[in-house]
């Protein structure tokens, strides 16, 4: 699947949407930072990649909840696996 | 509540052989010692797990494994541990032969997650502590909601367990209160909120405060 970086960012913002409820991604970019920033818990990160790899069809593997430590961060990954 | 997939095991089989050798061993010196006495909620909790189970305990004592594994004497489980023990060289060895699931609580990855999900997926009872640490004073601390996570990703229900290690070695007999199984999809569906999770977590840990009554008025007796 090809995307481009601008849709996978809005594909996250969606799935924020959905997962962490409305007005959850309102005004987020690419340095948002989740846990801090957003106030995310470790476990509302765990849903919100689970949410992200069923929705994107890739897998996070071999990295921590602490390794995405901003939107862009995941976006990157996102990015990665979908080459 | 949905039938998990039934635990296949063998009754020898290799990849459990440290689990099951460890387990002969706590069973023929352990029971004498600590004398377990069974204490169950209802009559809906004497009865026993049937597939994929997560089982929930306080934890006091090092031992609180080797507790557990009386509690749940007729099946094999998988214990989560963290990181940190598994990786090193000689306690990790144990833990790593005895089938143990490391997390890395300062890191949780999705591989230990999914190792955990498959698991229970699996047909298998993995064993967590949901305070996250060892409560040396015997209380209950709030339960973190990423065991009710993998109940939700699993399928698999919840098993409560409460357990009053003896407060004089072998002159105090060991008590291990079992409640009833939780359905968490049945409660709050396969998608639900992540608050919906945290509730789910302060609930179960009100079901412990419950089994720690009934050990204290069972003591009283």
């Amino acid at each position: 699947m090809r995307m481009t970086r601008q849709e996978i960012l809005e594909k996250l913002s969606e799935i924020l949407e959905e997962t962490m409820g409305e007005g959850s991604a309102s005004g987020i970019t690419e340095d948002t930072v989740l846990m801090d920033g957003l106030g995310l818990s470790s476990v509302d990160m765990l849903y919100l990649i689970i949410a992200t790899e069923e929705s994107f069809g890739i897998r996070f593997s071999n990295i921590g909840i602490m390794d995405l430590k901003t939107v862009g961060e995941v976006a990157d990954y996102i990015e990665a696996k979908l080459k | 509540m949905k039938e998990q997939k039934s635990n296949k095991a063998p009754l020898f089989s290799f990849k459990y052989f440290f689990y099951d050798f460890i387990k002969l061993g706590v069973f023929l010196t352990g029971w004498l010692w600590f004398r377990p006495k069974f204490i169950y909620l209802s009559e809906a909790a004497k009865k026993k797990l049937r597939g994929g189970a997560l089982v929930l305990s306080n934890h006091t004592s090092y031992l609180d494994p080797l507790y557990l594994i009386y509690g749940l004497w007729y099946r094999r489980q998988r214990f989560v541990c963290m990181k940190e023990f598994y990786d090193s060289k000689l306690r990790g060895l144990i833990f790593r032969l005895v089938r143990c699931i490391p997390i890395d609580r300062q890191n949780t990855s999705f591989d230990s997650l999914r190792l955990i999900t498959d698991a229970l997926k699996g047909g298998e009872v993995v064993s967590i502590f949901p305070e996250g640490h060892i409560d040396w004073s015997g209380d209950i601390d709030a339960f973190k909601s990423g065991p009710v996570l993998m109940s939700v990703l699993s399928g698999a229900p919840i098993l409560p367990v409460y357990i009053e290690k003896p407060r004089r070695a072998f002159f105090s007999r060991l008590r291990i209160v079992v409640g009833e199984p939780l359905d968490v999809v049945g409660t709050c569906g396969r998608r639900p909120a992540p608050q919906k999770l945290s509730e789910i977590a302060a609930l179960l840990r009100e079901k412990e405060l419950e089994l720690k009554k009934l050990s204290e008025e069972e003591l009283r007796r």
